[in-house]
């Protein structure tokens, strides 16, 4: 599980610590400057020009029956003005071979242009064997005998019944054809023909090359579109069947219209999604897994972004696996999700019903759980889809807990399914339960959906909503809690353990549709610590169903161990209080608390959380309207607070009092550092008897100040004036010095 | 008030026209270049691999790199984190290369290390120890944001620079590199 309030014993400080202890006990060697660079002085830099002709020769005798005149090419040609007045396509002024050489030879460029030339060479040319081709700017034969020519040549000599291919003459550059419908580009003479190329050099897909070949990978002109003087794009279809792909060419163009409107289309490509990693290396298996993915196609998809004011322009390439709206950019740091923008922006004053604004223009979003601290607060608000989950596995695996919105299978009865016995529970079974985008249409020839889904595993230990039954067969709309990457996959087959990181482990099936408040169109936000997700869950419902509907729309719910104690005064959330000494009525034990807040209104009720059994019951404590909060800043790194306490009569004769004032100078409250308990701090404060909250801030890891503890008030009646004294004593894992508290904000003190 | 992260530069400032002429082929400066960042490669390369051999060959390896692909760099404002970047994937190659040799050097000063000879005496030693036999199962991308972070104190914009991803993206791969530690040092002291 994602638990990052789990206590850990290296701190930052001890961590630091270890690195410099290790680094200090291997100093630099002393003659490794001296001789990197004797190896360097051996080994003088090649210069880009050096460097083609050496390539050129290689292939030279690499190819026995071609004769490769590279003299022309390593010629560097004198740029002339480029992007001055004349033709132009898609906004881009078209250039001849001999500009785009040397753009190509002016270093890193990855400018979109247009170049217009001659193309010849033999396409239809035995080739010697070589595997799949693994990077389209890694060209190979055949395209290596084919040539975008500043000039019309003849490349074949026929001598007698032999024929030989040469080079060309003059400039030219072999164009990597590996992203476009070459249909009809090659006449039946072996004439040059006029052609135009949409493309760039430095593609980004060169740094997946080998090292010793990225120079000439990057120096590949890929090519984005062949210009035929149209500019309507034809989708280039590379499926095992027809059928394959899902989505429309309407349909995918207006995704990118929704990332981008101002993108022009360049190519629409759609694949058998096992062809994707040819085109796009960075779906390639990786040491720690292949990507296996729901949709069997894939639209990749390459869009022009506007010229800009110095006259360059930039190809950017989507996937989109299809029938989603999933759509991932590929960039050189590898895919970025881009979340989409409306289709067409909201009227101004149009109230929104859901808690996620969206978002109108696109915006990268490298991971859903971007702080890591992502827990069943994630998204039970707004559940992310499945495709979005399929999404989360496929590039940012990891245990974060999601709320996902599918439609829910059960067909376990109806399918067969041989026993077996597994290593690790997370280890797949009999896959009769499924999790889809939308209800299944037809079962009746596949024991598979039809559609991205989800094959859940569903353990003993997982909450299913009782509203919920077995044996669903059309799909009942639920929202799944659940996680990747479970950590019993450690346990699987050897074989198989990253095969079951990928598998969707549910922790409990919720039924948003009849639980949640009616006649709102929300659910509200949930959070949970310190419980399983099964019983964060169970309470959730629970407590919702105890809300009377005269308390208002619950905003938000706030789980956690701990049972409220309703002391007198103070109302402490605390892990060996005995919930007021009485046992739950229903029996079984406490497990927990819940805090409901309420839109609309600053009341906010307490709930006790028994279990008995499988039965997860909420009692009410009280509802109250608390005053303003204290907010009490803790500067330290670590802030595990494990728990709370009253002062004792000891402590409280031995306490130094420091007076802290928040930054605007108008509360106080007196901080105490208690001797002999390092991780103590006391935290005094003069507040109304109703008593304000005191929240507790820290920073985690140094980087995002969050709330460690939320310490409410015991609902009081009758209550007046800010007469009262409060203490409390906050237990810190680690040691704390009253100098790093301060007072973040207070008010009503 | 908090302690703030350490934020050490790697070493003295590069005189940018250093940079500028290396990259038009000047070895002498490259030499400069070359001495003045050393001891910060292989600092690094040492902390990601942590085998002296290893990192000896991964930072020779960055330098010549870098002296191939200098011409290339646009702007020489960004050549420190640009060689951090070069140091992080030489030693992403020199890891894969590991698996496949048969032979691995172990420097004398890591045989109790290895062999779990940990001096009691000494609490960072055995410190460094454990935290080496557990970076062991960590990858060398999160060995190295771990390493850029804590032990040479780049903060998360200085970690998206090196690393050439955007800041959120440094900020939850460093949180899923130190999750992955802790859970490697729990491990290995479960394995005692």
């Amino acid at each position: 599980m994602n638990d990052d309030r789990r206590p850990t014993d290296w701190p930052d400080d001890r961590l630091a610590g270890a690195f410099r202890a290790r680094a200090e006990a291997h100093p630099t060697p002393s003659d490794l400057a001296a001789a990197t660079v004797e190896r360097i002085r051996r080994m003088p830099r090649i210069s880009p020009i050096r460097d083609r002709f050496v390539r050129l020769g290689g292939l030279v005798a690499a190819a026995v029956v071609v004769a490769i005149v590279a003299v022309a090419l390593v010629a560097r040609p004198t740029a002339g003005p480029i992007g001055s007045a004349g033709p132009t396509t898609f906004g881009l002024p078209v250039l001849s071979v001999n500009d785009a050489l040397a753009i190509r030879d002016s270093g890193v460029d990855d400018r979109e242009i247009a170049v217009h030339g001659f193309l010849g060479g033999l396409a239809q040319v035995s080739c010697p064997y070589t595997p799949e081709p693994s990077n389209p700017t890694e060209l190979r034969c055949p395209e290596l005998n084919i040539w975008l020519m500043s000039a019309p040549e003849s490349l074949v000599t026929h001598n007698g019944n032999s024929m030989t291919m040469h080079g060309p003459t003059g400039p030219a550059l072999n164009p990597g054809l590996a992203l476009v419908d070459m249909t009809g580009l090659f006449p039946e003479t072996e004439a040059a023909t006029p052609i135009g190329f949409i493309g760039h050099f430095d593609d980004r897909r060169a740094d997946s090359c080998a090292v010793d070949v990225r120079h000439t990978c990057a120096d590949t002109f890929i090519v984005d579109r062949i210009d035929r003087g149209t500019v309507q794009t034809v989708t280039f279809r590379d499926l095992d069947r027809a059928d394959q792909a899902v989505q429309t060419d309407s349909e995918i163009d207006s995704l990118i219209t929704r990332v981008d409107p101002t993108l022009r289309i360049l190519s629409r490509r759609v694949v058998a999604i096992k062809r994707l990693p040819s085109t796009e290396p960075v779906y390639q298996a990786t040491p720690s897994g292949t990507p296996s993915y729901v949709s069997s196609a894939a639209w990749v998809v390459t869009a022009l972004s506007p010229v800009d004011a110095s006259g360059r322009a930039i190809a950017r390439t989507f996937v989109i696996f299809d029938g989603t709206d999933l759509i991932s950019e590929i960039t050189r740091n590898g895919p970025v999700q881009v979340t989409l923008g409306v289709a067409t922006p909201p009227s101004p004053g149009t109230a929104s019903t859901s808690t996620q604004s969206p978002s109108l223009g696109p915006t990268a979003s490298p991971t859903p759980a971007e702080s890591g601290q992502a827990t069943l607060s994630t998204l039970l608000a707004a559940p992310i889809t499945v495709s979005q989950a399929i999404d989360h596995r496929d590039n940012h695996l990891d245990d974060t807990e999601l709320a996902v919105a599918g439609y829910w299978i059960d067909r376990s009865g109806q399918l067969r399914c041989a026993y077996a016995v597994h290593r690790s529970p997370v280890e797949p079974g009999c896959q009769w339960r499924w999790l889809t985008v939308v209800p299944p249409v037809d079962w009746t020839n596949s024991s598979e959906p039809d559609q991205p889904a989800l094959a859940p595993i569903l353990d003993g230990r997982a909450f299913v909503d009782p509203a919920i039954a077995d044996g669903i067969t059309t799909g009942v709309s639920v929202v799944a809690l659940g996680h990747f990457d479970d950590p019993r996959a450690a346990l699987c087959d050897p074989l198989r353990v990253e095969s079951c990181r990928r598998n969707f482990i549910v922790d409990a099936i919720l039924d948003p549709a009849r639980r949640w408040p009616a006649g709102t169109a929300s659910a509200p936000g949930l959070s949970c610590a310190g419980l399983p997700i099964a019983d964060c869950a169970a309470a959730a419902i629970a407590v919702l169903g105890s809300v009377r509907t005269d308390q208002g729309f619950p905003a938000a719910i706030e789980i956690g161990a701990g049972v409220w104690c309703p002391t007198p005064g103070l109302l402490f959330a605390n892990t060996s209080c005995p919930a007021g000494g009485q046992p739950p009525a229903g029996g079984g034990q406490w497990i927990g608390y819940a805090l409901v807040s309420f839109t609309d209104t600053s009341a906010q009720a307490y709930f006790n959380i028994a279990k008995s059994g499988l039965v997860v019951q909420a009692t009410a404590v009280a509802i109250a309207t608390p005053p303003p909060s204290l907010v009490v800043h803790v500067e330290d790194t670590e802030h595990v607070l494990i728990g709370t306490r009253s002062l004792t009569i000891a402590e409280s004769a031995r306490l130094d009092w420091a007076r802290i004032v928040d930054p605007a100078g108008t509360a106080t409250a007196d901080i105490a550092e208690v001797p002999g308990r390092p991780g103590d701090i006391a935290v005094r404060w003069t507040a109304p008897a109703c008593q304000p909250s005191l929240n507790v801030v820290g920073h985690g890891n140094g980087v995002m100040p969050r709330e460690v503890a939320v310490l409410p008030v015991a609902p009081t009646t009758g209550c007046s004036g800010p007469d009262h004294e409060w203490t409390v004593v906050l237990e810190f894992r680690d040691p704390i010095r009253a100098p790093l508290v301060e007072i973040l904000s207070l008010s009503g003190g | 008030m908090a302690e703030r992260r350490r934020e050490r530069p790697i070493g003295p400032a590069l005189d940018r026209s250093l940079i500028d002429r290396a990259r038009n082929g000047d070895l002498d400066a490259f030499e400069a270049i070359v001495r003045a960042r050393m001891d910060a490669v292989y600092r690094l390369t040492n902390a990601i691999l942590g085998d002296e051999a290893d990192a000896r060959d991964a930072a020779q390896e960055t330098f010549v790199l870098a002296w191939r692909e200098l011409p290339r760099l646009r702007d020489s404002e960004k050549f420190e984190a640009w060689l951090q970047r070069i140091a992080v994937n030489a030693a992403r190659m020199t890891l894969r290369a590991r698996g496949r040799r048969r032979v691995r050097e172990i420097p004398s000063s890591q045989v109790d290390a290895l062999a779990g000879h940990v001096a009691t005496d000494d609490p960072a030693g055995a410190d460094a120890a454990r935290l080496g036999a557990a970076l062991e199962r960590l990858d060398v991308d999160q060995r190295a944001i771990l390493v850029l972070h804590h032990l040479d104190g780049r903060p998360l914009a200085e970690l998206a620079t090196i690393l050439d991803i955007p800041v959120g993206t440094a900020k939850s791969r460093l949180f899923a590199a130190r999750r992955a530690l802790e859970q490697a040092l729990r491990a290995d002291e479960a394995d005692g």
